[in-house]
């Protein structure tokens, strides 16, 4: 492993994550993937911390352990989760837990592999974002806080560039075969097809679409493209704002 | 050289006696810092070779039986046995020094899973230590012993030997180990 470059990715245990994990293994980075569960295949690269990222101080407590332990010169921010609500019955709580999750764990953990990024002159940070921080209905807490993403992306770009770091997102659609979309949508059912003809590719997304776009974004070789928004979404964002 | 590097490098290098907290050693080799990472969390993990199945420690790239380059970091029973024991009287890092004033340092050399290793004795939780006329008395070679790894106050994974009715599976056990021996 010595000379791999290693990469911190959150939530690599399943869905997107674990396909993004699989392929950078296979890409020849070494990963360290905090998750609440260990990822479910071993490769001699892969490092499985479980952690829950809502917990303020262990994420704070694990960051200097990376830190310490490895010269880290990729951050990976995909762990997340929806809490669905009409605004009505909106929780507070939810908010909070999902700013934690989404916005606060990136920032405790960029933190701390800055230092390293910044010695190197190298650095690549991608942020799973969503489509849905476009807008969209019982997503008020988990919409805003992957906008905020955006907005963090946009600033972190500027604020790094010229430590030759780059900071992008992806903003993943409806993606099958995950945790969050298997407990919206069953699988089989109409409404699984339904939601296919709705989008412009006439098919609801894998894992990999996003594990590309993100493999894209890590690369060495792409250092011109900062600050971006990518969505893959099979066009479904098209039609809404754009960003 | 701004005055923060000259501290940090009186404190480090020059006059380490001035340092108010010093800490255990943190250097390891780039593979080294792998076995930190992958024992952040479990009671002993250690590399072990996909092809063959031998466990290889200290961490390494190849197997140590077929070179074999795919070494996964896998759960280990941590019993073992005691090879042979010493106490440190004398050491260079200002963090043993002051640990050394108080009382010698135990140390041992264990084997664990057919490998050899030189862990931190935690010499209390042995009974009949204090008694003994020395180390070597109380626990002879053969005698056993359990295995865990826990990061001390430089985040590095340190090996530490207990007796074998101490229960080390939870975290907070472990750290208690560790902050009793003042790696923390």
């Amino acid at each position: 492993m010595s000379e791999k470059q290693t990469i911190v990715l959150t939530g690599g245990s399943t869905g997107i994550g674990k396909s993004i994990c699989e392929r950078l293994l296979n890409e020849g980075y070494a990963v360290v993937n905090l998750s609440r569960r260990a990822a479910p295949f071993e490769h001699a690269d892969l490092y499985n911390i479980e952690i829950d990222l809502s917990d303020r101080s262990a994420v704070q407590v694990v960051a200097k352990s990376i830190a310490s332990n490895f010269k880290v010169t990729g951050f990976i921010h995909n762990a997340g989760l929806i809490r669905a609500n009409l605004l009505e019955d909106v929780e507070l709580e939810d908010l909070d837990y999902l700013t934690q999750v989404h916005l606060g764990s990136a920032i405790a953990l960029t933190q701390a592999l800055l230092p390293n990024m910044k010695r190197e002159g190298y650095g690549r940070i991608v942020m799973i974002s969503s489509r849905a921080a476009l807008g969209l209905q019982t997503r008020t807490s988990y919409s805003a806080t992957k906008s905020g993403m955006i907005a963090m992306a946009r600033t972190w770009a500027l604020e790094l560039g010229e430590h030759g770091i780059t900071v992008n997102v992806v903003a993943p659609g409806p993606i099958e075969a995950t945790e969050m979309f298997d407990k919206v949508v069953e699988d089989g059912s109409d409404t699984k097809q339904a939601l296919a003809q709705s989008i412009p590719v006439k098919r609801i997304g894998r894992p990999d679409d996003v594990a590309r776009a993100v493999s894209f974004f890590m690369h060495s070789d792409n250092s011109f493209v900062t600050g971006q928004t990518l969505m893959v979404c099979g066009g479904s964002s098209l039609g809404s704002v754009a960003l | 050289m701004g005055s923060k590097h000259i501290k940090r490098r009186l404190l480090t290098y020059e006059k380490p006696w001035i340092r108010q907290n010093p800490k255990p050693p943190k250097a390891r080799t780039l593979i080294g810092e792998s076995f930190s990472a992958a024992n952040y969390q479990g009671v002993l993990k250690l590399q072990h070779c996909d092809e063959c199945h031998t466990v290889n420690y200290p961490s390494r790239e190849r197997c140590l039986n077929c070179l074999g380059d795919k070494l996964l970091w896998r759960d280990t029973p941590n019993e073992g046995i005691i090879l042979s024991t010493s106490e440190l009287h004398h050491s260079q890092w200002e963090f043993f020094k002051r640990k050394i004033n108080n009382a010698p340092w135990p140390i041992a050399t264990v084997q664990v899973a057919g490998q050899c290793m030189f862990v931190h004795l935690a010499a209390y939780t042995f009974q009949g230590v204090e008694n003994a006329a020395s180390l070597a008395e109380a626990l002879p070679k053969g005698s056993p012993i359990k295995v865990f790894t826990q990061s001390d106050a430089t985040y590095k994974s340190v090996l530490v030997a207990v007796s074998t009715d101490t229960d080390v599976r939870q975290v907070s056990q472990r750290v208690a180990i560790i902050e009793k021996l003042g790696l923390r």
